[in-house]
């Protein structure tokens, strides 16, 4: 007899939204001035000719796997400057039915996207699609594109002609069970890029427990903690398409994982990209890269595996990002209704503190959150960050009327110093959507210097929403070009400095949940023209470009790099 | 079948006795060479844990992982010191600590012990079958791994078999509780109540009784309306630990039969009471269920009729398969001169008991 996720208790259940910490006259002062007009969101999907419908196969049997949701991934597939979408679709594996397929729209660069699925070849296999990771493996200077999945995962190799091939057998990346967030991480630095899978519960579909009250219409979906985890998978690219796993040799096959969000970092600055694993409803990963090929799990030791109550929280999306401008990478992610989407505060010295509310965030939340992306919405030099909201029981009201399955998102902008204010409602039409909002991606899709959002809903439409107004601020934007790195430059860290203010950014398309954003990093400048640019290369070069010209999108190339 | 047993989390083999194993574990690991202050504060989680400090365990657990994430018998102690703390809260945490001793070391044979237990807690005894059985092939004849594999093979149906791997736990350690317990169930399964009652009253004279096992005992008392031992039975439950609502259901059964309705309606009150929390469980729709059919019949007796129908009504909806209660409905609207009503609700009655026939 199954016990359901702690949230869903029927009485005494307190919402305690707490109010942001008021703000010293110093942040209000600082916060004000930068403040580039109101930026507005507006949804723009079916506009733009975005007709995915996503297929979760919701049934009377609630397998767990329909609330999954699946990602979104941003990929230049042509390498014309554009960046084009990919949406995972989830099938109807209840009644025996293949997936409807995953899409693959090309952006025409007029506000309009053109579905070249059928030409590309991406559909996929029939699978119940989850998670995309884009990222070129075989350094021929295209996107290829990873998806996970229930029931097997499929890598599709970029032919660089529109098509792509489906090579999941001879690569070796197939992986098995039930696999969610993945990310291209070159963790050995030999000019490759390997693939970290996270994978989620062993779940079987022959066999789904019932969970709920048994009365009409009150079945619902059953809590992770009935269930087993299953290990993340770790492959190593062995240069000549294939890969070799080495998850257990490389220790990150806890056999307890639950894991829903991957995010890769370099969290100790020691230039070796460290992996983070936010896990549904057990303690999360943060596994520290040792440079031998094989990681240490710090999570004790640096205090992100449990709640500010010790507790381990239901987690989603997350995302490595500095959001104090401290040069440290912060840790971030979401967790479920009636918990708190927490901060983490990189101390230095592999410890993290809990800031959620020293932060302003909020310490309890009635949305649960699954994407999350950290990004210079507005382009004041301050990283903000969006989340995508949306319950997994899709009848919640009827054991607490308090929660409701589709939810708005929220935008928490960030006041300067790692403070944050909640402008969700302040930030137009788009953030009171109600939806069930699961993937979640940012690119700067019409060019125009900001960074737009696309949201994937759980058995809906996805949300494209347009970003209005943030290029009122000066920004750059920059791609990177690796030679002896992997081509895309991933895990490169670049820092730009204007203003007397330095930002660090890593080329890091991944985090958030099942979702892979666009390649190019994207920093605000504020009201400053003028950037010094350095960059740091996997390989370890390094390059310096002084007074760059703001609004512009560069092109980096390791070939001017030196070590 | 409604399970507290399987669902209240009891660790029904006692706290002490896991300490006292624990303890003896893990001061064989801490005895190798070059693990001395891991040892240390190995050592001293085992003993908080042995003295019921479970919040010490988990700290002096995490702080050993911080410096030594790959130690198993770390990793198992923080499990059960989750486990220990009784809350279903940490069952995914204990489930995941647990795991990942094994998965460290196959030999940690109490880690597979109680993630066993746990896998049958949460209604897993396939999964359960699976860790004993393996366990037994390493160390076969194990007393505690016997026992607990007959209580699987009774959660899966076989009662039969339960009496036979706990009698022959009990032959290889005479001073194995547990395996007491596990008899009282499966001789209560196969209607042997009398057995299963002198099984309980070993345990509960052990020093290892647990509420579940007091309360298992108080529904078999009910049953031969000898209400003074049973009640008896759920004050000793209620004063191991005042959150079992069961033992207060219980309770109030007995004042209900004993027609009193006040005594009744308050026991029913400390049950559930306002603003308490719980899962969103089959377990928790049946217990709500039962707590409004005990109202009914408090209110009944004290003929406040409209606020019996009102509890029936409340039983009926979390539970709308009860023929009986159609019935007493049925007969309360026949009272209030609502024939109509009654009539619907006999044969509401009527077709359940067909179906149930």
């Amino acid at each position: 007899m199954p016990l359901l996720r702690k949230a869903f208790l029927i009485f005494g259940a307190n919402l305690l939204l707490s109010a942001p910490l008021p703000l010293n006259s110093e942040q209000a002062a600082r916060a004000e001035p930068r403040a580039a007009g109101r930026v507005q969101f507006y949804e723009v999907a079916a506009e733009s000719g975005i007709t995915f419908r996503h297929e979760n196969g919701a049934s009377a049997e609630k397998h767990m796997f329909e609330t999954f949701g699946s990602g979104v991934g941003v990929i230049d597939f042509d390498n014309d400057g554009l960046p084009d979408l990919f949406f995972a679709n989830g099938a109807d594996l209840a009644h025996g039915k293949p997936s409807p397929g995953n899409a693959l729209y090309h952006n025409l660069g007029n506000g309009k996207f053109e579905d070249v699925t059928a030409k590309a070849g991406v559909a996929g296999n029939g699978m119940f699609a989850t998670g995309v990771a884009v990222g070129d493996y075989d350094n021929d200077g295209y996107l290829d594109i990873y998806v996970t999945g229930y029931g097997g995962n499929q890598l599709f190799r970029n032919n660089g002609d529109g098509t792509f091939s489906e090579v999941t057998a001879r690569a070796g990346v197939g992986g098995g069970g039930w696999s969610s967030s993945a990310a291209w991480v070159d963790y050995d630095r030999d000019g490759y890029l390997d693939l970290f899978v996270g994978r989620y519960l062993d779940y079987d579909v022959r066999k789904p427990p019932y969970c709920g009250y048994e009365k009409p219409g009150y079945r619902m979906y059953c809590e992770p903690q009935l269930f087993d985890g299953t290990p993340a998978l770790l492959y190593h690219n062995n240069r000549d398409g294939t890969f070799t796993e080495v998850s257990r040799k490389a220790g990150v096959a806890n056999p307890a994982g639950k894991s829903l969000g991957v995010a890769i970092g370099d969290i100790d600055g020691d230039g070796w990209p460290d992996i983070f694993v936010a896990n549904d409803g057990v303690r999360n990963f943060l596994y520290r890269n040792k440079g031998d090929g094989t990681f240490d799990d710090i999570t004790y030791g640096a205090g992100v595996g449990y709640d500010m109550n010790g507790k381990a929280l239901a987690d989603m999306g997350t995302e490595i990002v500095d959001l104090d401008g401290d040069g440290l990478p912060d840790v971030f992610f979401t967790a479920f209704s009636d918990q708190y989407n927490p901060l983490y505060r990189n101390l230095g010295k592999l410890l993290f503190e809990d800031v959620t509310v020293k932060a302003g965030l909020p310490s309890s939340v009635k949305t649960l959150g699954f994407g999350v992306k950290v990004f210079d919405f507005d382009n004041d030099g301050y990283p903000d960050i969006y989340v995508t909201n949306g319950h997994v029981i899709d009848n919640v009201k009827l054991y607490d009327p308090r929660l409701s399955y589709r939810q708005a998102d929220l935008l928490y902008r960030n006041l300067g110093g790692g403070h944050f204010r909640d402008v969700s409602a302040e930030s137009g039409p788009a953030l009171r959507i109600q939806h069930v909002g699961r993937g979640l991606a940012v690119a700067d899709f019409d060019n125009d210097g900001d960074l737009d959002i696309v949201v994937s809903d759980s058995g809906g439409s996805p949300l494209l929403l347009r970003n209005d107004g943030g290029n009122r601020n000066h920004w750059i934007a920059l791609r990177a070009r690796g030679r002896e790195s992997n081509r895309f430059g991933i895990g490169a860290k670049v820092r730009v400095t204007s203003g007397g203010r330095t930002q660090l950014r890593e080329v890091n398309p991944y985090g958030s949940y099942l979702s892979t954003s666009d390649v190019r990093v994207y920093f605000g400048l504020g009201n400053a023209t003028l950037a010094r640019i350095e960059i740091e290369w996997p390989s370890g070069k390094k390059q310096a470009i002084d007074s760059v010209r703001a609004d512009q999108n560069l092109l980096l190339d390791e070939a001017d790099a030196k070590r | 079948m409604r399970s507290a047993e399987r669902l209240r989390y009891n660790l029904t083999v006692p706290r002490l006795q896991i300490a006292v194993v624990l303890l003896a574990s893990v001061m064989t690991w801490a005895q190798t060479p070059g693990n001395d202050l891991e040892g240390t504060q190995l050592g001293a989680a085992a003993e908080h844990l042995q003295q019921g400090r479970a919040e010490l365990t988990i700290r002096e657990c995490k702080g050993v992982l911080a410096t030594d994430p790959r130690s198993a018998p770390a990793h198992m102690l923080l499990g059960l010191a989750y486990l220990a703390q009784r809350s279903t809260a940490m069952i995914a945490d204990a489930k995941a600590e647990l795991q990942q001793a094994l998965d460290l070391d196959p030999e940690l044979l109490w880690a597979r012990f109680y993630l066993a237990r746990l896998y049958l807690d949460q209604g897993l005894s396939e999964k359960a079958q699976e860790q004993l059985e393996r366990g037994l092939k390493q160390s076969p004849g194990l007393p505690a791994f016997l026992s607990l594999l007959g209580e699987v093979r009774r959660e899966l149906g076989d009662p039969g078999a339960s009496l036979e791997l706990n009698h022959k736990a009990l032959e290889a350690d005479a001073t194995m509780i547990p395996a007491h317990y596990y008899l009282a169930l499966a001789y209560r399964d196969l209607k042997q109540e009398q057995a299963a009652m002198a099984e309980f009253e070993i345990v509960i004279h052990s020093p290892y009784a647990t509420p579940e096992m007091y309360n298992a005992l108080a529904s078999l008392y009910i049953k031969k309306q000898q209400f003074a031992e049973a009640e008896d039975f759920c004050r000793k439950a209620i004063a191991m630990d005042r959150s079992q609502p069961d033992a207060y259901l219980n309770l109030a059964r007995v004042y209900n039969a004993q027609h009193a309705s006040d005594k009744a309606l308050e026991a029913l009150r400390a049950a559930l009471p306002e603003g308490k929390e719980f899962p969103a469980t089959e377990y928790y729709q049946q217990l709500q269920a039962d707590l409004a059919v005990e109202r009914g019949v408090a209110y009944t007796a004290k003929k406040m009729y409209a606020r019996a129908i009102d509890e029936y009504a409340r039983a009926l909806d979390f539970d709308p398969r009860r023929a009986a209660i159609h019935r007493r409905l049925a007969q309360l609207y026949l009272q209030k001169g609502d024939p109509a009503r009654a009539a619907l609700h006999s044969k509401e009655a009527d077709k359940l008991e067909k179906g149930q026939m």
